[in-house]
Parts: structure tokens; sequence; C-alpha cells
């Protein structure tokens, strides 16, 4: 019993790549006629856990297609003032 | 929570409220006031502490369910809301939330859940009938949420969220119907649960309209509809459903008001050991706020097995 009361640990370096979370966006296509929507997003430590969480959380549909693209790696396409940066979800 | 007893109402405020009941919809933190920060932040907090309970409430039901398919049934039900949850921990965090913090290593007293899911299901036939009607009045206020609330990100990552939940609602609906069929005592515990579960998935959308005090989540559209409104949406799908099928519940039609009607008057004593509803022992406001704000008596053992068990301990 005092085995299962020992609190589980978190090892910020592996689960999350450091102190500092690091996003990917999530994208996927239902078939070859839709177009690649944004989904949603997620957090990982590196590319590999990024598509398995992309994969376990996004699973409503069954995808044809599913990217995820480093958040930091999408540049902002800006008009004037107006922002059109990568929306949360 | 406090914040929205402080007087702070300065023109931003107001203009904001303007805005947004004009259909104006925000995408970023940059762009909300205070007060609007707040309850978009407490009403995404709650709903983020309201789906991961559903996984110790949920998860006895997994060894007790009777076939291979059941099992994985109650799995995948856990899974998808442990995906919800994720959404929602994705959101929180671009307001300083820290998931691990808040999932791992926050008093179990602090979590923000509602009576109708801190009660560890004993068998298969109480998860199904919790599908059939607490998981649709979970629906209801979801899709609130997704049709009308101006924080657009939110309202978004919801559509994946209900496409989910009206498969537990449909599971849930099937096999209600199949139990109330299969034998006498299978039909005598689908009753039993369902009378356990109709005054918690009532009292699930809240107090009656005309005690409710803070009103923010109205005025600044983070949600469309009233608690009596979701309660009613509610009432008027199940209890057709009910008694299309011969499952008593304590509510009905009421031709003159042409709405539907609770047949007791909230709140009511729970004998929590027993759970069983004494319908004619009304308690005091007050202390039913008691109620809901300690939790039940599983609360706390239910959020610390997310805290401690390491790979489910006892679910194999």
């Amino acid at each position: 019993m005092s085995e299962t009361l020992r609190r589980k640990t978190f090892d910020p370096g592996r689960e999350r790549g450091g102190a500092v979370p690091k996003y990917y966006e999530v994208f996927a296509r239902k078939n070859s006629d839709d177009s690649l929507s944004h989904v949603g997003s997620v957090e990982a430590p590196n590319d590999d856990l990024a598509q398995v969480r992309a994969w376990y959380i996004y699973d409503q549909h069954h995808w044809t297609e599913m990217c995820v693209v480093p958040t930091e790696a999408i540049i902002p396409v800006r008009l004037g003032k107006h922002s059109t940066r990568i929306k949360m979800a | 929570m406090t914040s929205q007893t402080v007087e702070r109402d300065d023109p931003r405020e107001a203009a904001l409220r303007e805005r947004v009941r004009a259909g104006y919809q925000l995408e970023d933190p940059t762009q909300m006031t205070p007060r609007y920060r707040d309850v978009l932040v407490n009403t995404m907090h709650i709903a983020a502490d309201l789906e991961v309970v559903t996984l110790p409430t949920y998860s006895p039901a997994i060894r007790t369910a009777p076939t291979l398919d059941d099992k994985i049934a109650i799995a995948s039900a856990c899974q998808d809301e442990l995906g919800h949850a994720q959404v929602m921990y994705r959101l929180l965090e671009e307001f300083g939330y820290d998931t691990h913090h808040f999932l791992f290593e926050r008093d179990p007293h602090e979590w923000r859940t509602f009576q109708m899911l801190e009660f560890p299901h004993e068998d298969y036939i109480e998860s199904v009938v919790s599908m059939c009607y607490g998981d649709r009045a979970g629906y209801i206020t979801t899709v609130d949420l997704e049709e009308n609330c101006s924080f657009a990100p939110f309202a978004r990552s919801l559509r994946k969220v209900n496409f989910e939940e009206t498969f537990h609602v449909g599971h849930g609906e099937r096999w209600v119907r199949f139990f109330w069929n299969l034998n006498e005592r299978s039909r005598q515990r689908v009753q039993e649960a369902v009378s356990f579960y109709f005054p918690l998935c009532a009292a699930w959308f809240g107090v009656p309209d005309e005690m409710k005090k803070r009103t923010d989540q109205l005025a600044y559209k983070i949600r469309g509809a009233t608690n009596d409104q979701m309660r009613q949406k509610w009432l008027s799908q199940v209890v057709p459903f009910s008694e299309s099928i011969g499952i008593q519940v304590p509510a009905h039609f009421d031709e003159e008001s042409g709405r539907y009607v609770l047949d007791y008057e909230p709140p009511i004593h729970l004998d929590e050991k027993t759970r069983t509803w004494d319908y004619d022992r009304r308690i005091t406001w007050e202390e039913q706020f008691r109620i809901w704000k300690k939790g039940s008596r599983h609360k706390v053992p239910s959020i610390s097995r997310l805290h401690h068990e390491v790979w489910g301990d006892d679910l194999w």
C-alpha cells in the first residue's frame, strides 16, 4: 500500500523538453477532398512524442492525414496591425 | 472568483460586454478585460476538473463490466474524457496554468467537482445510466459553450469534445434499454440507478435562475443559456425517453405551463451511504452549498488515486 501511495514523479526534461513547454500545432483532414485543417495543439518535448500525443488526443475521426508542426516554426503573416498568428485551439 | 464581487466595472468592461453581445469573439488573452478573463478562466478550470474526475468515477466499472466489449467501451470513454481534459489544459496554459501541478500536485480538496461525478460506479449498469442521463447533462452544457462562447479557441476546441460525447450518450441509451428488457433483476437495477442519478443530474445545472448571484458568464457571453434553460432542455430529453421505456423519473410535463417540472422541490436530502434521496425532506440551500463544496466522501480518495496510483493498481 505504501508503495502505491508514492506520488507520481515528473521529469520536465523528459516529458516537456525543458523548463519551458514546447507546443506543436495539429493539422488533419478526413479525406482527400477535405482541406488540411487546424484541429488543435499539443505540448511535447520532441517530434516523436508530439505525434503520439496528437494521435491520442485528436482521435475523433479516422483521419487520412495528420501532421504536427512546431508552433515556433510557424511564421505568422501580418497585415498592418492585424494579428493572424496561429491561435491556441 | 472574488474579483466578481469587487467593484471594478470600468468603461472597458462595459464596452467589451457590449461587443460580445453583438457577436464579437476574442482570440487571445491580450484582448480581455480582467473580469472577462476571470470568468472565462474559472469556467475552463471547472470544465477541466470535471473531465478528469470522470476517470476515477467510471474506472471501477471496467472491472465489473460483463464482456470485453463493455470493458473497452468504458475504457474508451475514459480515454475520451482525458483527451478533453488535455485540450482544456492546453488552453489554460495560455493563462499561466502549470498542467502538471494542476493535475498531480494540487490538493484534492481544492478540486472543483460536481456531485454528479463524485460517486464511483458500482457496476456497469450504473455506468450506462450515468452516460445516458449524466453525460447528456454535461453535453448540454458543453454544446451551449461551443455554440455561444465568445472566446473562440474554447468554442472551437469543444467541437471535438461534443462530437465524442454524443457517442457516450448514445451508448448509454442503447444499454439502458437493453438492461431494462433483459430480466427483472437488471430492470430493477436500472431503476435504482436512475432514481439515484436523476436528482444529481438535475442539480448539475446549478441553482435556479432567481437565486443566481454571479451573472458574468452570461454578461460576457462565456455561455448562452441560463441554468434553468439548460435544465429544461435536459428534462425535455430525459423525461420522454424514460417514459417511453417505462423508467420512473421524478419529473413530468406540465400541460398548463408547457414546461417540464420536477416532482420535488430541491434541494432534498441524500443519504450518501445508501445512495437514496428523501424527496420529502428538504434541506436548506446553505446546507446544499456546504455539501457541494465539501464533495462526497469519495471525492478526495478518487482524486488521490490519480495522484498516486501507477498504471491502475486495482484495475486488472
